[in-house]
């Protein structure tokens, strides 16, 4: 059967680790050195959630800073997202806050996964713990990755695979 | 331009370009770049259309029509993608729609060095951005470090403060307490140095003068009436003499009159001949002092001194003799008892207070400002020295004076 084809975006500031989840999830690679994307790179990965296939198109997309901001054209079209911060850098949570809010505008209450990256630099950690909190009483559905070492990154797509799939599933919205 | 010349800037540039036709459909006009044979080699042999072949182009292509549709303005850009050709090559694409004359069509690009360079620039940007970021971090832990460490070392500082404030009012207290205990054992030493002279005055000039009074009147009774109960009179007489002996002696143990009446020198060479007829101990007196006015505190002290050492020198030194020196040098008294005898450990003896004979006599030097000091060991004899400032009488304190002396 043919599997259900999906486009799924990964937003979040600058080196916060998208690229490398992709790496990670799609090819199983992770590279210490810092790559910075320009434009768009898409992958795929197709993967089963209960009798169901699902191919994930996953739309990389250029960390948003002043450099390069989010191209609101490039999200048309999808069905989820994944938002990435880097938990060793707590202003890029705040980043992330902003950038869900324009995606929300642009494409509307889509599922989408927090994904709290660098979870290997727990000792560098500069998330305001109460923040995530509010933040997973709100809803947002929250994962611990290190690209590097592999934890936790399968589990984000495969989590927002899930709310892809479920049929009465009630995207958070914006706050 | 010919169509010649156009067609190689088209391949110079490693454009792909596609018209646009009626229905809608993109067809791919000749030359086809090597890029996208290399990428999408069924559209490039069929040469028709470009949807399909990219999820990144049918996304812009979805703007580009719009554009078409409206006919107007310069064209719309993709912005830069990344697509990799089946042997694992990357290739930077760009998109641009565009009209002309009344074609509409899609030029897709290969960039080359210019974007490269481009690229190269943006890494270093957010390198340097990053760089700084960890830089500003680092010094916000920084500050934040040498903030903790500034509240804890002034914390500390107000601790050690308030704990040294704590102390110096402590000292204060306790020098002011040793310094009450100070004049009140002066002030005991004086009442009780006051008491003795007057028991000694009275032993000696009441006592003294009735005991003599009554000699006499027995004296001139058996005279005058030999016969008449002799034998018990002169058994009174005997028992008077002892009393009025005893009378003398008790005065002068309590205080001699030599101190007072002569100084310290006299009495010392009296205390010394009477000490050698109580004790068999012989004292050699050698004495340098000049005639230096010396306040009767100094001088009872001194005496004092003198006769507690030379007392326990008879108690406990077990030596034949003694030497006595006695000097001034400067503004300073001193006197040292010398004996060859026994000899005691100094330290275990205060130590163990032992002998308050030893604390009496160094209290004593103390509380006039001056100095003890003991030199002894078992088998190696004793030497006591003591040196008080001339001047250095403590006085007592008013308040204290007042408080004593009120009645």
């Amino acid at each position: 059967m043919t599997p259900i084809q999906k486009k799924v975006c990964l937003v979040g500031a600058v080196s916060v680790g998208k690229t490398s989840l992709v790496n990670r999830y799609v090819h199983s690679l992770f590279s210490e050195k810092y790559l910075v994307t320009i434009g768009v790179k898409i992958d795929a990965k197709t993967l089963r959630v209960g009798d169901v296939g699902l191919r994930l198109l996953l739309w990389d997309l250029a960390g948003d800073d002043d450099f390069q901001r989010l191209n609101a054209s490039y999200l048309r079209g999808s069905a989820g997202y994944v938002l990435v911060a880097d938990g060793s850098r707590g202003h890029t949570l705040d980043a992330a806050l902003d950038i869900q809010s324009r995606v929300a505008s642009a494409v509307g209450p889509i599922p989408f996964v927090l994904a709290l990256n660098k979870s290997d630099l727990r000792d560098q950690w500069d998330v305001d713990g109460r923040a995530l909190a509010e933040l997973a009483a709100r809803g947002w559905l929250i994962r611990h990755t290190s690209a590097k070492l592999g934890t936790g990154v399968q589990e984000v797509f495969e989590d927002l695979a899930r709310l892809l799939l479920a049929p009465a599933s009630t995207p958070p919205g914006p706050p | 331009m010919n169509s010649s010349v156009a067609t190689e800037v088209v391949r110079a540039l490693k454009l792909a370009v596609f018209r646009r036709d009626a229905s809608g459909r993109l067809r791919l006009h000749p030359p086809v770049p090597d890029w996208l044979t290399a990428l999408w080699p069924a559209a490039a042999a069929a040469g028709e259309s470009a949807h399909g072949v990219s999820p990144f182009l049918d996304n812009f292509l979805i703007d580009a029509a719009v554009y078409w549709e409206s006919g107007s303005g310069p064209g719309v850009g993709s912005g830069p993608w990344l697509e990799t050709d089946g042997r694992g090559g990357e290739h930077h694409l760009q998109g641009r729609a565009l009209t002309s004359g009344r074609h509409a069509l899609l030029l897709v690009e290969e960039l080359g060095p210019a974007f490269d360079e481009r690229r190269g620039i943006l890494q270093k940007a957010h390198e340097v951005a990053l760089d700084y970021e960890r830089l500003q971090r680092a010094e916000q832990a920084l500050a934040e470090e040498k903030r903790l460490l500034e509240q804890r070392v002034q914390d500390r500082t107000a601790e050690l403060s308030r704990a040294n404030l704590d102390l110096k009012s402590e000292v204060a207290t306790r020098q002011r307490y040793a310094e009450q205990l100070r004049a009140l054992s002066l002030r005991l030493v004086e009442v009780q140095e006051a008491e003795r002279q007057f028991l000694a005055r009275e032993l000696h000039d009441e006592i003294g003068q009735l005991l003599t009074g009554l000699k006499l009147s027995l004296e001139i009774f058996l005279r005058s009436a030999p016969a008449t109960g002799a034998p018990s009179c002169l058994e009174v007489l005997e028992v008077l003499d002892e009393l009025m002996q005893r009378v003398r002696q008790l005065s002068l143990d309590l205080r001699p009159h030599l101190l007072d009446d002569f100084g310290l020198v006299p009495a010392l060479e009296w205390h010394f001949k009477r000490f050698f007829k109580q004790t068999g101990i012989r004292v050699h007196f050698r004495h340098a002092a000049r005639q230096t006015p010396v306040s009767p505190q100094l001088t009872t002290a001194i005496f004092r001194v003198v006769q507690e050492a030379l007392t326990n020198v008879a108690r406990h030194a077990r030596v034949p003799e003694a030497t006595v020196r006695l000097w001034t040098a400067g503004d300073w008294l001193g006197a040292q008892i010398e004996d060859h005898g026994r000899g005691f450990d100094p330290e275990a003896a205060l130590a163990a207070h032992a002998s308050s004979g030893l604390f009496g006599m160094k209290e004593r030097a103390e509380l006039l400002g001056g100095q003890f000091t003991l030199d002894s060991a078992p088998g190696s004899g004793t030497r006591l020295t003591v040196e008080v400032p001339v001047a250095g009488t403590l006085s007592v304190p008013a308040a204290l004076h007042t408080q004593e002396d009120s009645p």
